[in-house]
């Protein structure tokens, strides 16, 4: 009968074992995803207009507002760097044009309360130094947590082919999402980058 | 090291017999458990170190028993940064990620010992059962899980080495097979081999 309490109270341990992976390990570069229109032909497009600001969207939604100056500059220029490059030309919202960018930023905070597990977070030993005679700390409070995640969408819409009932299709976006810095340049530069990596794996993206 | 396991076993298996030693009544198992993954290779192909078992026989008649397992065992590989793209080329996402499978196999088993020494009682077995498994992607802050139940399937070969009256080692290999299903990732059943280490205890 010992031996059965025993073995369920081992069973019961082991249980709770369970491995999950180090995600520390897990790059901070948002992810970056984007989707195409199948029956787009971005060779037929010449011409394209972009706004110099940056919608700005939050969940908190008296902060919803445009962005403008440096860091609305930084992700403009990356998106016409990067059309420049595939060929298309740069005109002025004021003329003619075939496809209208739209840059939008959003930002999400996201808060919650843990109850840290007692004794080293429920890992065995202690990470070095002893204090008031080696005893481990012990957590009797909880502590409030919060991380911001944010996403960086591009759209290009097809001005060229909206017709008389201005039917306007988006015919790519693309979403760079992830968790944030606290720090503002470090966001930008992320985002810079994952507009970046959108264009390099969005070769279609030509004109002729 | 499987090569070491194997030839164990065959020698305990071939090894003729002198006495049928009286058998205990019950016994419970404790093990750890090496799990390689030899089906969806391509959602992830790393061997787990990871694994564990508990199980239950009880003699029914001299060279069989019956009883019960449950095992545990968590794959995880690392795959960096890389461009993924569906079938049609209309999406494509670029990321690192985890992938991660959590498997909780668990069920009745049977198993015939064959007649051998004193000291080795080596056997076959059958598992047959359910098992619970999640498959993951970790990526940047975002994790996709899925959670499915299958069949599940468990021949078995091992030996026991009775080192005292009331216990002794457990070694052996196993075949897992389950129906556990995940359209979302293509895979269409689970399949492991696995190697046990562990603690009997019987009376």
């Amino acid at each position: 009968m010992k031996r059965i309490i025993v073995a369920g109270l081992i069973l019961g341990c082991l249980i709770s074992c369970r491995k999950t992976p180090d995600t520390s390990q897990l790059t901070n570069k948002f992810v970056v995803t984007t989707v195409r229109d199948p029956n787009a032909n971005f060779a037929s497009y010449k011409k394209y207009a972009i706004s110099d600001t940056v919608a700005y969207i939050s969940n908190t939604p008296s902060a919803d507002s445009i962005i403008v100056g440096a860091i609305a500059t930084s992700l403009v220029n990356a998106v016409k760097t990067n059309m420049n490059a595939r060929g298309y030309t740069l005109v002025p919202r004021t003329q003619q044009f075939d496809l209208g960018m739209k840059i939008t930023v959003i930002k999400q905070v996201n808060a919650g309360v843990v109850y840290p597990p007692g004794w080293w977070w429920g890992y065995p030993g202690y990470p070095g130094g002893c204090y008031w005679g080696c005893y481990p700390p012990y957590y009797p409070y909880p502590i409030a947590y919060s991380y911001t995640v944010g996403d960086v969408l591009v759209d290009l819409i097809d001005v060229k082919n909206a017709g008389s009932s201005h039917h306007l299709a988006s015919i790519w976006l693309m979403d760079g999402g992830g968790v944030m810095s606290s720090l503002t340049q470090t966001n930008v530069d992320l985002a810079v980058d994952a507009i970046n990596q959108a264009f390099a794996q969005s070769t279609y993206i030509q004109t002729n | 090291m499987k090569t070491k396991i194997i030839f164990i076993i065959c020698s305990a298996l071939i090894s003729c017999t002198v006495t049928n030693a009286q058998w205990a009544h019950n016994l419970f198992g404790i093990s750890w458990e090496i799990g390689i993954p030899v089906s969806n290779n391509d959602f992830l192909k790393k061997t787990s170190m990871e694994g564990g078992k508990i199980e239950y026989r009880h003699k029914i008649k001299e060279n069989l028993t019956v009883g019960g397992f449950l095992n545990w065992r968590s794959y995880y590989e690392y795959f960096p940064t890389a461009t993924y793209e569906n079938p049609e080329k209309t999406q494509a996402v670029t990321t690192d990620m985890y992938r991660y499978i959590y498997n909780l196999p668990m069920g009745a088993n049977v198993h015939y010992y064959f007649k051998a020494g004193d000291m080795f009682k080596p056997f076959a077995g059958l598992g047959i059962g359910a098992q619970y498994s999640e498959q993951s992607m970790y990526y940047n802050i975002f994790l996709a899980e899925d959670k499915n139940w299958g069949f599940l399937l468990r021949p078995e070969l091992g030996t026991i080495i009775k080192f005292q009256e009331q216990w002794g080692a457990l070694i052996g290999a196993t075949y897992s097979w389950s129906t556990n299903k995940n359209d979302r990732l293509g895979i269409k059943s689970l399949g492991d081999v696995n190697f046990q280490i562990g603690l009997v205890f019987t009376d």
